[in-house]
C-alpha cells in the first residue's frame, strides 16, 4: 500500500510541473503588461519604467522568466539597475517555495495570504456538498436499484437526467426567488414567517467584525448554496449507484446469500450495498475536482467568500498574482482529489494495488 | 409482360417476407430499430428538431412572421409582459422583442454547442487514435499532457483563456475545441488499443494496408457508435458550459444574444421581468436535457446490454 501511495505522488509531480507551464503560457500571453500595469502613474518617468522591465525579467527569453517564476532568482546574478550589466542577486524566491509575488489589487500583500484566508470557506462548502451529494445519491440509487423498473425508479432516473441538464446558477437563482421572494409572500397571509426571506440569501454568516462564528451557528446559510450544488453530485450518483447495485445484484455470491435464506435486506445492504460501492470510488475524484471548478458560479451567486470567488474577483480587476496563484493552487487541491480518490480505490479493491492500474 | 412484372412483384414481397423472419441486420439497423420503439428518445429528438429548425429560420420567423427584429430598441416598451401586443413574449430591458432575441440567441447557442463539440470530437478521434494505434513514447507524452490539462480545473482554465481572447462565437468555438477533446482521445484510445490486436486488422495488414488506412478505415468506423453517444453528451455540456461562462461575464459580449448571456442579463431585472429569467433558463435546460436523453438513449440503442 504504501508503495502504492508512494508511486501515485511520484506521478503528480510532472503533472504539476505541466500546470505551471500551461498557466504560465496563458498569464504570458495576457493582455497589459506587467510593468504598464505597475506604473500606471504618469509621473514615472521612462527610463524608470525601462528599468523595472529589465528588474522584473520581462525581456528575457520564456524559459528564463519561467523559470524565474518557478524556483526565483536569488540563486542568479540579475542586472537591478539597468546598465547592461549583471550586478546583483535577486529578490525572488520563486513559487516552488511560496513565493508567488504580490497581489496588484491589494498592495504588497501576498496571494498566498489571500487565497489561505479564503479556502476555509471554499473548503467547507465543498465538504458539505460531497456529504450531502454522495448520501442522497446513495439512497436514490439504491431505492432506484430495489425498486427496479417501478415509478420511483423511473422518475428518479428522469429526475437524474434533469439535475444534469439545468445551469446551475440559474437553479440557484430559481431557489432564491423561491425562497427570498415567493414563497415568504404567499405564506405571510397566513401567518407563517413576516415576508423576509425564509434563509440568507448569500454570504456565509451576518457581517460581524471579527469573522465569522464558529459553523454551528451559522449552519442556515449553507443551506441554500450546499443544495443547489449537491443537486448535479446528486443525480450523477444516483444514476452510478442505481447501474452498479444492479450489475452487483445478478452475480453468483448474491444468489448464493439469498439460497441460503437471508432476509432481502441482508442481502441488499450487507452484500450489495458493500460491493456496489467501491467501483464508485473512482467517481469520488471527479467529484471533488468538478466542485473546485464549479465553486466559481457557486460562490459568485451566493457571495460566498472562497477562492472561486477569489479568482472572479482577481481577473475582473486583471490582478494577475492572484489570478495565477489560485489556478495552480486550485489545480494542486484537484490533483490530490484525484489522488486521494486513487488512494481511497486502492484501499477498498486489493487489485488495483497490485495491478497498478485501473480497471 | 405482365406476366414478367407480377413475378418481379412476387419476388420482391418474399424478398420482404424473408428480411422480417430471418432478420440480418447491421448494428446500426438494429440500433435504429430499438430507437423506433424508445418513446422517450423520440420525443426528445423532435424537440430539438424543432428547436434546430426554430433557430435555422430565425429571421425569416422573427421578420416575417412575427414582424419584428432583434435589435429595435424603445424606451417605452421596456419590460413589456408575456403576451403583449406585438411581442408575444415580451420585450427586455432596452425594450427589444424577447421572441426574436431567444431565436437568433437559439442559434448561436445551438451554433457554438455543435461546431465545438464537433470540433474536439474531432481532434480527440485523431489524437486518441494516434496514441491508441503507436503507443509508446507519443502515448504517454499524450497522456501527460491530457493529465495536465485535466487536473486544472475547467472553469478556471476557461476564464483565464477568455480574458486573452475576447470571446466572440468563433473564438468561443475555437476554445471549448481546444480544451475539450481529452474525454473523447481518452475513450478512442481504449478502444484502439483493445481494437487494433483483433484478427480483421491483422487481415487488413496482412493485405498490405497502410497505418494510415488501418487507423481511419478499419478503426475509427468500429468505434463510431461510441462517437454519435459522445457528440450528443457533448453539445449539452458545452450549451452548458456556454451559459456558465456567459453568467459570469466572459462569454460571448452584448449585444449579440446567445441564451446564456440573455440569462444572465435577465438576472438583474428578475424583479421586474421574470420571464427574461425563466424563458432562456428552460430553453436551456429543455434542450440540454434532449440531448442528454438522447445519449443515453443512443446508448442503450448500441449496446442494449447495459440497459439492464
Amino acid at each position: 500500500m504504501q508503495r502504492y501511495i508512494v508511486r501515485r505522488l511520484l506521478q503528480a509531480i510532472p503533472t504539476f510541473f505541466g500546470i505551471t507551464i500551461i498557466v504560465y503560457i496563458i498569464m504570458l500571453l495576457a493582455p497589459g503588461d506587467p510593468v504598464a500595469l505597475m506604473t500606471f502613474d504618469p509621473s514615472i518617468r521612462q527610463d524608470e519604467r525601462e528599468r523595472l522591465a529589465i528588474k522584473l525579467g520581462v525581456n528575457d527569453p520564456f524559459h528564463i522568466q519561467y523559470l524565474r517564476w518557478l524556483i526565483g532568482d536569488d540563486w542568479m546574478l540579475v542586472d537591478s539597475n539597468a546598465d547592461g550589466e549583471v550586478d546583483s542577486w535577486g529578490d525572488n524566491y520563486g513559487i516552488l517555495r511560496g513565493d508567488f509575488g504580490s497581489s496588484f489589487k491589494f498592495r504588497g500583500s501576498n496571494p498566498l495570504d489571500l487565497i489561505s484566508q479564503r479556502l476555509g470557506a471554499t473548503i467547507e462548502l465543498n465538504i458539505a456538498v460531497v456529504l450531502i451529494g454522495v448520501t442522497g445519491g446513495l439512497l436514490i440509487g439504491v431505492l432506484a436499484a430495489v425498486q427496479r423498473g417501478r415509478a420511483f425508479d423511473k422518475s428518479s432516473r428522469i429526475f437524474a437526467v434533469l439535475g444534469d441538464s439545468v445551469p446551475v446558477f440559474w437553479f440557484a437563482l430559481l431557489a432564491i426567488m423561491l425562497m427570498g421572494l415567493v414563497l415568504p409572500r404567499a405564506l405571510e397571509p397566513h401567518g407563517i414567517g413576516d415576508g423576509s426571506p425564509f434563509l440568507p440569501m448569500g454570504g456565509r454568516c451576518p457581517p460581524v467584525r471579527g469573522g465569522c462564528p464558529p459553523i454551528y451557528a451559522r449552519l442556515h446559510y449553507m443551506i441554500l448554496p450546499v443544495l443547489v450544488s449537491a443537486l448535479g453530485p446528486i443525480a450523477g450518483w444516483s444514476r452510478f449507484m442505481r447501474a452498479s447495485m444492479l450489475e452487483t445484484i445478478n452475480s453468483d455470491y448474491i444468489r448464493t446469500a439469498k439460497a441460503k435464506g437471508l432476509t432481502s435486506r441482508g442481502v441488499w445492504i450487507g452484500h450489495g450495498l458493500r460491493n456496489a460501492i467501491i467501483p464508485l470510488m473512482v467517481f469520488l475524484g471527479p467529484l471533488m475536482f468538478g466542485l473546485i471548478g464549479g465553486s466559481v458560479i457557486i460562490e459568485r451567486i451566493f457571495s460566498w467568500p472562497g477562492i472561486g470567488l477569489l479568482l472572479f474577483d482577481s481577473v475582473v480587476s486583471r490582478d494577475y498574482p492572484v489570478v495565477m496563484t489560485s489556478v495552480v493552487i486550485g489545480s494542486i487541491l484537484a490533483m490530490l482529489g484525484y489522488i486521494a480518490a486513487d488512494i481511497l480505490y486502492a484501499l477498498s479493491d486489493p487489485r488495483v494495488r497490485f495491478s497498478g492500474a485501473r480497471p | 409482360m405482365t406476366r414478367g412484372r407480377s413475378a418481379i412483384k412476387i419476388a420482391k414481397l418474399k424478398h420482404r417476407h424473408d428480411d422480417r423472419f430471418t432478420p440480418s441486420l447491421n448494428l446500426y439497423q438494429k440500433a435504429f430499430r430499438r430507437i423506433r420503439s424508445d418513446r422517450p428518445t423520440l420525443l426528445a429528438m423532435s424537440v430539438l428538431v424543432v428547436f434546430v429548425l426554430l433557430a435555422l429560420f430565425a429571421p425569416f420567423l422573427s421578420e416575417t412572421i412575427f414582424q419584428v427584429d432583434q435589435v429595435t430598441q424603445a424606451v417605452r416598451n421596456k419590460y413589456l409582459p408575456l403576451f403583449s401586443e406585438g411581442h408575444v413574449l415580451g420585450t427586455d430591458e432596452l425594450g427589444r422583442d424577447h421572441l426574436s432575441r431567444l431565436l437568433y440567441g437559439g442559434r448561436i447557442s445551438l451554433g457554438i454547442g455543435v461546431a465545438a463539440a464537433v470540433l474536439s470530437l474531432g481532434i480527440g478521434i485523431v489524437v486518441g487514435v494516434f496514441a491508441g494505434f503507436y503507443g509508446g513514447i507519443a502515448d504517454d507524452l499524450i497522456n501527460w499532457f491530457m493529465i495536465t490539462l485535466n487536473s486544472i480545473p475547467g472553469l478556471y482554465l476557461l476564464i483565464i483563456i477568455t480574458t486573452l481572447l475576447s470571446p466572440a462565437p468563433l473564438t468561443l468555438v475555437l476554445i471549448f475545441g481546444m480544451l475539450g477533446w481529452t474525454g473523447t482521445t481518452r475513450l478512442v484510445r481504449a478502444e484502439t488499443y483493445s481494437i487494433k490486436e483483433r484478427e480483421y486488422i491483422i487481415a487488413a495488414r496482412a493485405m498490405g494496408a497502410s497505418n494510415r488506412r488501418i487507423m481511419f478505415i478499419h478503426i475509427v468506423p468500429n468505434i463510431f457508435s461510441l462517437l454519435i453517444i459522445t457528440l450528443s453528451q457533448a453539445i449539452g455540456g458545452l450549451i452548458l458550459a456556454e451559459s456558465a461562462l456567459s453568467f459570469l461575464g466572459f462569454g460571448v459580449q452584448p449585444p449579440t444574444p446567445t441564451w446564456g448571456n440573455m440569462l444572465s442579463g435577465g438576472l438583474e431585472y428578475a424583479r421586474k421581468a421574470p420571464h427574461l429569467v425563466y424563458l432562456p433558463g428552460l430553453l436551456i435546460t429543455t434542450t440540454v436535457f434532449c440531448l442528454y436523453l438522447i445519449g443515453d438513449g443512443l446508448r442503450d440503442a448500441f449496446d442494449p446490454k447495459i440497459a439492464d
